[in-house]
């Protein structure tokens, strides 16, 4: 496969194998965002000063801060269920929205290197850019093993946005899901899995079935919803790029700002919609609804 | 599409450490000083509505103070009006009375004064009757009959009059 195509993959590429796992392309990505969240998090906590004239980044911390937190106090409407969830909502948002920009910067998948050419130290040793583009499309495991057999030395993008892979939506759809249910458990005990299994009539018994499948397709709904609409607009970024290079991608990397923005609230949104619901008995949800 | 549970737990573990990171370092202190600064805030809106309570609670008790003091004053007002409509009517009624005694005084003096004059104009006329009685009849005339005379002519005079 030639560097100099229009590279097309559904699924992360592995750019190096580190004591026998395999780094793919996306999971590099997630780790420098990660690293930068990390390393930003230390130097605002050196610079961190308990003042009430905020000024510079601080202000800034704090503005985003204290509208995740209002946001999160919105659909809680409990300071300490808000207290409880807004440090993974704020993380699921801030994680999700950095890594669906990252995928939007000049160079993320365009620098391309050759598979198996970046050293087991994890330092990059050749980089080929691209010239003139061909479309190739790698669609199915099956194909990609495939190819491998064929070329020893495939090309494959450096950067991939981790939300634009699967495996990193489905980390997040399962922490989310997870941490549902320890919700639910932490606040109502045993009886949250009532909902689940119940014995007192056929009817609940199958209503509690179809809230066992409700569980699955939530992790299934999530993981596949954040990965079609960042994977896609990567596509049609990539498509409109490689059919008019000047001016005409702009409108679309504009909407792809808006995806990503969308998406990262979208994903937050749900999950702490399930997390309150998952605290709140059948009682109190029956009551809510009498009231509303 | 290519799912490895081995890049899941990875990515799990990751993200582990993100919200770890971002809630030690940047979640914990801001969240602290934003609930710190809204309760100053809170402490300090709660004295301002104290101060504001003062506030009206003054404004009450000057306004029921001037409404009292207005209350006073109206009453002194009517109060001081009666009094000196009662001075006033008791002035008026000894002015009257002071006036009524003067006139009568004065229409004593008058009656008295009239009755002098009467008296004083009837001897001149008396004197004069009697010169001009003495000067008609010739001859001169005692005081009986002088007397007598002049009576009878200031009688006719008193009549005619």
């Amino acid at each position: 496969m030639a560097a100099d195509s229009l590279h097309v993959s559904i699924s992360a590429e592995t750019v190096v194998n580190v004591f026998g796992l395999p780094i793919s392309n996306s999971i590099f990505t997630s780790l420098l965002v990660s690293f930068f969240l990390v390393g930003f998090a230390i130097y605002f906590r050196s610079k961190f000063k308990e003042t009430d004239q905020p000024s510079g980044l601080q202000n800034f911390v704090e503005m985003v801060v204290d509208a995740l937190y209002n946001f999160v106090y919105s659909i809680t409407e409990n300071h300490k269920k808000s207290a409880l969830f807004f440090p993974i909502i704020a993380s699921f948002f801030i994680f999700i929205i950095m890594n669906n920009y990252v995928g939007l910067l000049p160079g993320v998948g365009p620098i391309m290197v050759e598979e198996g050419k970046i050293g087991q130290n994890g330092i990059v040793t050749e980089v080929l850019a691209s010239s003139e583009p061909e479309i190739e499309v790698t669609e199915a495991a099956d194909s990609i093993a495939a190819e491998e057999h064929k070329e020893e030395h495939k090309a494959v993008p450096l950067l991939r946005a981790a939300t634009a892979d699967l495996n990193t939506t489905l980390a997040l759809a399962i922490i989310s899901v997870f941490l549902t249910q320890v919700f639910g458990v932490s606040h109502l005990g045993l009886a949250y899995f009532k909902k689940f299994i119940d014995f007192s009539n056929p009817i609940n018994f199958f209503v509690g079935i179809l809230e066992i499948i409700l569980e699955v397709a939530k992790i299934v709904s999530f993981a596949f919803r954040l990965f079609g609409n960042i994977f896609a607009g990567e596509v049609l970024l990539v498509v409109m790029t490689y059919l008019v290079a000047i001016a005409v991608p702009a409108p679309f990397y504009a909407l792809e700002l808006f995806v990503g923005f969308i998406q990262a609230l979208v994903f937050s949104m749900l999950s702490l919609i399930f997390f309150n619901l998952a605290t709140k008995g059948h009682h109190e949800e029956e009551h809510e609804t009498a009231a509303a | 599409m290519d799912i490895q549970l081995a890049q899941i737990i990875f990515q799990i573990i990751n993200f582990g450490v993100v919200l770890g990171a971002l809630t030690y370092f940047i979640y914990k202190p801001v969240l602290k000083l934003l609930n710190d600064r809204r309760e100053r805030v809170a402490a300090a809106a709660a004295a301002a509505g104290e101060v504001m309570q003062d506030k009206e609670d003054l404004e009450r008790l000057r306004e029921k103070t001037l409404l009292k003091a207005s209350q006073k004053a109206k009453k002194m007002e009517n109060d001081i009006r009666s009094e000196a409509q009662a001075q006033a009517k008791l002035m008026l009624e000894q002015s009257k009375k002071e006036i009524a005694a003067r006139e009568a005084k004065f229409s004593a003096e008058l009656s008295k004064m009239k009755k002098e004059e009467m008296r004083s104009m009837e001897a001149v006329m008396k004197k004069a009757a009697l010169t001009m009685a003495e000067k008609v009849i010739g001859e001169s005339l005692d005081n009986k009959k002088h007397q007598k005379l002049l009576d009878e002519q200031i009688d006719q005079v008193i009549k005619s009059l």
